[in-house]
């Protein structure tokens, strides 16, 4: 940015211009000394009106609502489960909620994962065998792949939303 | 499940329905039921669609049934069993040489104690009419109640385990989220900016998108070498889990931001993190209604895909600096 040198700039101007430049700026200061300065009030509902920005978020008042939901799910997971075991002992029953929420995890995905290769075989074999079945396939996945990449284009060249608040 | 996989576990079992009914009318075409003979013996494999097989002789190759049929083995079976959304009753004195999988349906075994858990899939030998192993996979509850057979609470009624899996699941999606938000605020807010009035159309792209994997997937299978296809599937559905949790995170903060709306500054409910917070709890409150808390979570899960390939797909915002 080029910071202009008023000096420079007036020596080039008529004496009128000079002069009608000289009334404005005094209106100008007129203006700025006239006008009440805004009020607390003012000041606050502005302040009170900003959206929030993302950089609240390392502000440690803003997570005390999430703070207390965490708090609250994993609560009453452990109350709806605890309560009939409640019997067991604290320990046995927390013990147990550990083990099963670790093995409902855990356990399924791994099954998952070991029967992923007897799956694909049989699917595949499955469709290796029919005839006709290639061409279609082939064609369905150009038409969702063509919807799919003509949805992008349009997204694309889509123009940026303005920002909320 | 409650996790990313459902709505590409539908899609690819849709595929499958698609993919093998052309063989199954290749079979039988006017019988609703396929019956191998005592006594008869018969090469191959045998793939059917919702229909009843009773397998009394010997198949040499594989069974598989796939959406709503139904199996009776009591005779000897050379391949595996494959239950593709079926079930299937393997009888006394009956005989499977392979594997037996079965991923959402059901599985009895009337020589022993059923064989129906995804931790069990996992112990070899799995049962002895099995030549090779049983996996099952059915959902993460069913892993949850076959582990308290096990446990002192297992003559318990399952719905409060259920639950308590559900709000623990639940407090994981908000930890998850809320990570996402603590990192990546200005990302997310803006992934977020774009759900409001665009849910339709979020939710079509992220089922076109499901669908595309699961086409891309079942020709893959049908083209190239299971292995190839299945690491192939892996990156697909890797992609598409990590679209949906910060697609859904998107979602629980654009629909908290509707709640929160009028929180004034200063109160605890304003800002992005709590209305990340009330989002997700408006919509795990959804998913826990019976019958429509599954659509619910479901096109939720759509929506967040369809969010996070609009986001990618979107003209990254320029700024533009104007001098005077």
């Amino acid at each position: 940015m080029q910071i202009r040198d008023d000096a420079e700039q007036l020596s080039g101007l008529s004496p009128e211009e000079r002069e009608r430049d000289r009334r404005l700026e005094l209106l100008l200061d007129e203006c700025v000394a006239s006008s009440p300065a805004p009020g607390p009030e003012l000041t606050a509902a502005i302040l009170a009106a900003r959206p929030f920005a993302p950089w609240e978020v390392r502000k440690a008042r803003a997570w005390r609502v999430p703070a207390l939901a965490a708090s609250g799910l994993l609560a009453a997971s452990l109350a709806v489960f605890l309560a009939p075991l409640w019997s067991l002992g604290p320990v046995a029953a927390m013990d147990l909620w550990v083990r099963v929420i670790a093995a409902s995890a855990s356990g399924a995905l791994g099954a998952a994962l070991a029967a992923a290769p007897a799956l694909a075989d049989a699917t595949g074999r499955a469709l290796a065998g029919a005839d006709g079945l290639k061409p279609a396939l082939g064609g369905l996945l150009l038409l969702s792949g063509g919807s799919l990449a003509l949805i992008a284009r349009r997204l694309a060249k889509r123009p940026v939303r303005a920002a909320r608040g | 499940m409650r996790c990313g996989s459902r709505p590409l576990a539908l899609a690819f079992l849709a595929t499958t329905l698609l993919a093998a009914s052309p063989i199954a009318r290749s079979e039988e075409s006017s019988a609703s039921e396929i019956r191998v003979p005592a006594g008869t013996t018969r090469s191959g494999d045998l793939v059917a669609l919702g229909r009843k097989i009773f397998l009394e002789g010997e198949l040499g190759g594989s069974l598989v049934l796939v959406g709503g049929g139904e199996a009776v083995v009591s005779g000897r079976l050379g391949g595996s069993l494959v239950l593709l959304g079926a079930s299937a009753t393997v009888r006394r004195g009956a005989r499977i040489d392979g594997d037996v999988l079965s991923i959402g349906g059901s599985l009895t075994f009337e020589e022993n104690p059923p064989v129906s858990s995804a931790l069990a899939s996992s112990r070899a030998p799995s049962h002895s009419q099995v030549g090779g192993r049983v996996r099952t996979v059915t959902a993460l509850e069913a892993s949850v109640a076959t582990e308290l057979q096990t446990s002192p609470a297992a003559s318990l009624a399952q719905w409060p385990f259920l639950l308590s899996f559900r709000l623990a699941l639940l407090f994981a999606w908000l930890i998850a989220s809320l990570g996402l938000l603590a990192l990546a605020p200005r990302a997310l807010g803006a992934a977020a900016d774009g759900v409001p009035g665009r849910g339709a159309f979020l939710a079509a792209l992220g089922a076109t998108a499901v669908l595309t994997a699961a086409f891309a997937g079942a020709l893959a299978l049908s083209l190239l070498p299971s292995r190839l296809a299945l690491g192939g599937g892996v990156v697909f559905l890797t992609a598409l889990v990590a679209a949906k949790v910060w697609g859904l995170a998107a979602v629980f903060l654009a629909l908290g931001r509707r709640l929160n709306a009028t929180a004034p500054r200063g109160s605890a409910l304003f800002g992005d993190p709590a209305a990340a917070a009330l989002g997700l709890l408006a919509l795990g409150a959804a998913s826990l209604v019976p019958v429509a808390g599954p659509l619910v979570w479901g096109a939720a899960s759509l929506v967040g895909i369809g969010v996070s390939l609009a986001t990618a797909a979107s003209r990254a915002p320029r700024v533009a600096l104007a001098l005077s």
